[in-house]
């Protein structure tokens, strides 16, 4: 195998060949395009298949990848079958990976903004000059409005730097929709019951699980390869599925039951099911006395919640839920009640996630086979740095820490309004809404590194009014969007194909570290985000921060402090630590399962809540209903998309270019909607969308259904512009009162035929 | 010597390159060259000397229309300068009919120089790796023929979109020149009778 050179952005060599020093001149006049190769016979070296390794960036999973290239172009995609995350499969959107890069659309040089904001019009600048602007840009806003004011919002693999950058600089305001808008309450919620996190690449033991209940889990479309083939072994091996959503999915089709449940009464089952397992001593009663501790309280508070009332919130029926109590305590510890990895509906999601980890808990799954077992993980310790020094902020008392410096805008963490969420990913719901309205102080600079606000939040108006607002703002990112449109400067990134980033470590039954290398030199003029970031380092004056010369000597580093480096990792692409049974699986081989809560124990009602006079968030707190004529929106996602991030993708495209409606075929009838009819959905507020009808009778009547991450309005984004309709300009923007988190399963809508 | 269609090539690959201040002025010396040659008039003397004036024109409005013609605009680029581009069904770029290109570039010395942020099937790499090899005269034919031929399958379907943009005098003129250049390579590396060059090959 053949290793790719050391990664030097400013070192391409198109076809591998090695290129003189010389420019060349044609008569006298000198050629911008060609220099000379140096070395003879070199077309006989530009035959070379290449094969590296790296890691997916096509959704969040990750899965280890294989990419051969011939002549300095990648040209397959394939996975590593050593890779913890994916033994060897991709999926589609793995394998159109390449058509990223090779997107016609895709930005290619640095971008300064000439017209309005949003007109559109550009022209070319160079790295330096965008560095430069960049620079003194940020730096104004920080002498100006100081350095709170500056906000800075990633998604994706490539994040990491911005967020060591935007600290650096001095501001708390950093965030990722991973946590507000997709993954944030199940990870408290498990937080808080057991101490561990179950988000990421989940630690579930899915091929010996027995008996699964999973809400609205819709695991064989939000496709993630690892996980979707251990689920289906599961399965295979004779696993029990109860399958429960508003909607008939692949998965349902796979699961021996399906309970098409109301929407946003999930909470309501839980609880009712935690009612017949504590009350029928269902639980894991050995485990229970002696890692657990609240069940007499937890007893207490569940009283109320019968099935019969449940059945009136849910409409499942008791009888169900008592026998689905019971079948799961019999096949118990190896079941699972299967979170929805996105909880993020309502305005109680952490309640629902809590009920999840207590349910989980009182079969005592934890440590066990077809449980949830211990990861081991692969520490790789990060690179020394000088702390973060924020500065003091000029601000009102109330929005100071006890250091004098500014508590985030949007509330999240120990400081803020919503001490449970993520103070590092912060409420990017929130952060919008802050941005938009200047309270609790305005906000004036952003950097965006790749994702867009449009579609993966909750309200056009709201993005647009938070963009208006600012004096600054630079976007990093692949490819043209709907909210790069809005960039005073755009920095055109290195596709994941071209670049080093930084190591993927993981726990999984192995533990695991992974290297994505460059399997092509980056096209056009683009750049990683490391190296982005250390040029704008280095001329902010936070050049400590960014010590390293280029990413690949950063892994270097923090290889060789666990006695490994580079070339080693660059040899398989992945190391791992073997998968212990005795660590993964404790409890079956005579060892202690370890909970790292304030008690040591699982804690069915946890401290944490109490600590901060949050343990109603046990409690059922109903949701919304349609009133006559109206409908739930509900969304999800599909096999051949991630979000709304591989819409354009010419090779997704064609395999799905756009989303449709799903309406149950009594209520389709009912106004006259047909198969294929354009549609017209509007929500509470008068916002609307149109798409074509799917009728059909896999989902409730009162519910309807759109994939996420499609109606772009963008031009620019050919393969998907004006195609189906946004559930982000329909969703809730009404957020979790507990934890901030969006509820965007609340939103309402009606139907006319257009 | 080819040097006047040497001349055109680079011209061309000029005129379709990002603007800025030296490039104008190269532009500016080889039109001048090319205008004050012995013979040269009709047509093609009319077409430098507009475009000689429109390359004068304000600095940033060329870059901003630039831009909009071939790298980033809304609601979308007018005329992507890759012959992948119009040559792969499915559009991509860096495909393996760029490295067709790539591939003749070096069998001939020479790559796509890694500081210019272009792909070997960019408009201005061909036109420049087609100035390089007329300047090598009959040794090249071969060689000239295929990038010929690669360039005249795309070009024509990419001026037309350039045009439908309704671009500034600058690359309406660009667009003139090119079509023009190729009409009369087409003829001449077929060995056939071709329209009058701005002078006659023999002169120069």
């Amino acid at each position: 195998m053949k290793r790719a050179d050391e990664f030097n952005p400013r070192r391409r060599a198109f076809l591998g060949a090695a290129v003189g020093g010389a420019t060349l001149s044609v008569a006298g006049y000198p050629t911008r395009a060609l220099a000379r190769i140096d070395a003879p016979h070199q077309a006989e070296q530009l035959k070379e298949t290449t094969e590296v390794f790296g890691f997916c960036d096509m959704c969040y999973w990750r899965c280890g990848l294989k990419i051969r290239s011939r002549n300095g172009r990648a040209v397959k995609i394939d996975g590593n079958p050593m890779h913890p995350n994916n033994y060897g499969v991709v999926c589609a959107k793995g394998n159109a990976g390449l058509m990223v890069a090779y997107d016609p659309d895709r930005l290619k040089y640095p971008m300064l903004r000439v017209g309005a904001r949003g007109e559109g019009k550009w022209k070319r600048i160079s790295w330096e000059e965008a560095l430069d602007r960049v620079a003194e840009g940020l730096n104004g806003i920080k002498e100006k409005h100081g350095a709170h004011s500056l906000a800075m919002i990633g998604h994706g693999s490539w994040e990491k730097p911005y967020h060591r950058l935007a600290h650096a600089f001095g501001t708390p305001n950093t965030t990722s929709p991973v946590f507000g808008l997709c993954c944030g309450p199940r990870g408290v919620a498990n937080m808080l019951v057991t101490g561990r996190n179950l988000t990421g690449n989940e630690t579930l033991d899915l091929p010996n699980t027995k008996y699964f209940l999973m809400l609205g889990r819709n695991v064989t479309e939000s496709l993630h390869n690892g996980e979707t083939r251990a689920w289906l072994d599961g399965v295979a091996n004779g696993a029990k599925v109860v399958y429960v959503d508003p909607r008939y999915t692949i998965t349902a089709s796979k699961a021996g039951e399906w309970l098409p449940i109301r929407p946003l009464t999930d909470h309501a089952l839980l609880l009712a099911l935690i009612h017949v397992v504590v009350n029928e001593e269902l639980y894991d009663k050995a485990f229970i006395a002696e890692y657990a501790v609240g069940l007499d309280e937890l007893k207490a508070r569940v009283a109320r919640y019968t099935p019969e009332w449940a059945e009136g919130e849910s409409e499942v029926p008791a009888a169900d839920i008592r026998r689905i109590a019971r079948e799961m305590a019999a096949a118990a510890p190896a079941v699972l009640v299967y979170s929805p990895r996105r909880l993020t509906r309502t305005t109680n999601d952490l309640g629902t996630g809590v009920s999840i980890s207590i349910l989980n808990s009182l079969f005592g799954v934890w440590d066990r086979t077809g449980g949830v077992f211990t990861p081991q993980g692969f520490k790789v310790p990060e690179i020394d740095l000088p702390a973060f020094g924020h500065p003091h902020a000029e601000l009102p008392k109330a929005l100071l820490d006890e250091h004098g410096q500014a508590i985030r805008a949007d509330g999240a963490g120990p400081h803020g309004r919503w001490p449970l969420a993520n103070a590092d990913l912060g409420l990017t719901n929130e952060m919008w809404k802050a941005m938009a309205s200047g309270e609790p102080y305005p906000i004036k600079g952003l950097l965006t590194a790749g994702g867009n606000g449009f579609m993966n939040s909750t309200d056009y108006e709201t993005v647009r009014k938070a963009i208006d607002q600012l004096e600054f703002f630079v976007a990093a990112d692949v490819a043209p969007n709907e909210m790069n449109m809005f960039a005073d400067i755009l920095l055109p990134e290195a596709t994941y194909l071209e670049r080093y980033d930084d190591l993927q470590t993981g726990g999984a039954r192995e533990g695991y570290v992974a290297i994505r290398m460059p399997a092509m030199e980056p096209l056009h003029d683009t750049r990683d985000a490391w190296s982005i970031c250390k040029g704008l380092a280095d001329r902010m004056g936070l050049g400590q921060y960014f010590p390293h010369d280029s990413v690949a000597d950063l892994i270097d580093e923090r290889l060789k402090k666990v006695g490994l480096s580079r070339a080693e990792l660059e040899e398989k692409g992945v190391i791992t630590i073997p998968a212990d049974p005795a660590k993964n699986f404790p409890r079956e081989h005579g060892r202690k399962s370890v909970f790292k809560t304030p008690s040591g124990k699982l804690e069915l009602v946890p401290s944490g809540l109490k600590a901060l006079g949050m343990e109603d968030a046990l409690d059922y707190e109903s949701q919304v209903r349609p009133e006559a004529g109206e409908f739930h929106l509900t969304f999800g996602r599909v096999g051949m998309h991630t979000h709304a991030r591989t819409q354009n993708n010419l090779w997704l495209a064609d395999l799905m270019a756009e989303n449709t409606l799903w309406i149950h075929p009594e209520a389709a009838a009912e106004r006259g909607i047909a198969e294929g009819d354009a549609v017209r959905v509007t929500d509470r507020k008068g916002r609307s969308g149109e798409l074509k009808a799917k009728i059909t009778a896999r989902i409730r009547k009162d519910t309807v259904f759109m994939a996420h991450g499609f109606g772009h309005f963008d031009p620019r984004m050919r393969a998907t512009y004006g195609r189906g309709a946004a559930d982000s300009n329909l969703a809730s923007a009404d957020q979790d009162r507990w934890i901030g988190s969006a509820a965007m399963g609340r939103g309402l809508v009606k139907l006319d035929k257009v | 010597m080819d040097a006047n269609r040497t001349a055109l090539y680079c011209l061309a690959a000029g005129l379709f390159d990002q603007p800025d201040e030296a490039r104008n002025q190269t532009i500016l010396e080889l039109i001048r060259q090319l205008a004050q040659l012995p013979g040269s008039s009709g047509p093609w003397r009319t077409l430098l000397v507009g475009l000689a004036q429109a390359v004068q024109c304000d600095l940033e409005e060329a870059q901003t229309e630039y831009a909009r013609l071939f790298i980033l605009s809304f609601p979308e680029v007018a005329a992507q300068p890759y012959g992948s581009y119009w040559l792969e069904a499915d559009h991509r770029l860096f495909a393996s009919s760029t490295e067709e290109v790539a591939r003749l570039m070096g069998d001939h010395g020479v790559v796509v120089d890694p500081e210019s942020g272009l792909l070997p099937d960019h408009l201005v790499a061909e036109l420049e790796f087609m100035a390089f090899l007329a300047d090598q005269g009959e040794a090249t034919w071969s060689a000239q023929r295929r990038l010929f031929d690669h360039l005249a399958r795309w070009v024509p379907p990419f001026l037309a979109a350039l045009r439908a943009a309704a671009p500034s005098p600058r690359y309406s003129g660009a667009a003139d020149l090119l079509e023009r250049l190729l009409d009369a390579e087409r003829a001449h590396l077929q060995g056939q009778p071709h329209p009058p060059y701005p002078v006659p090959v023999s002169n120069l």
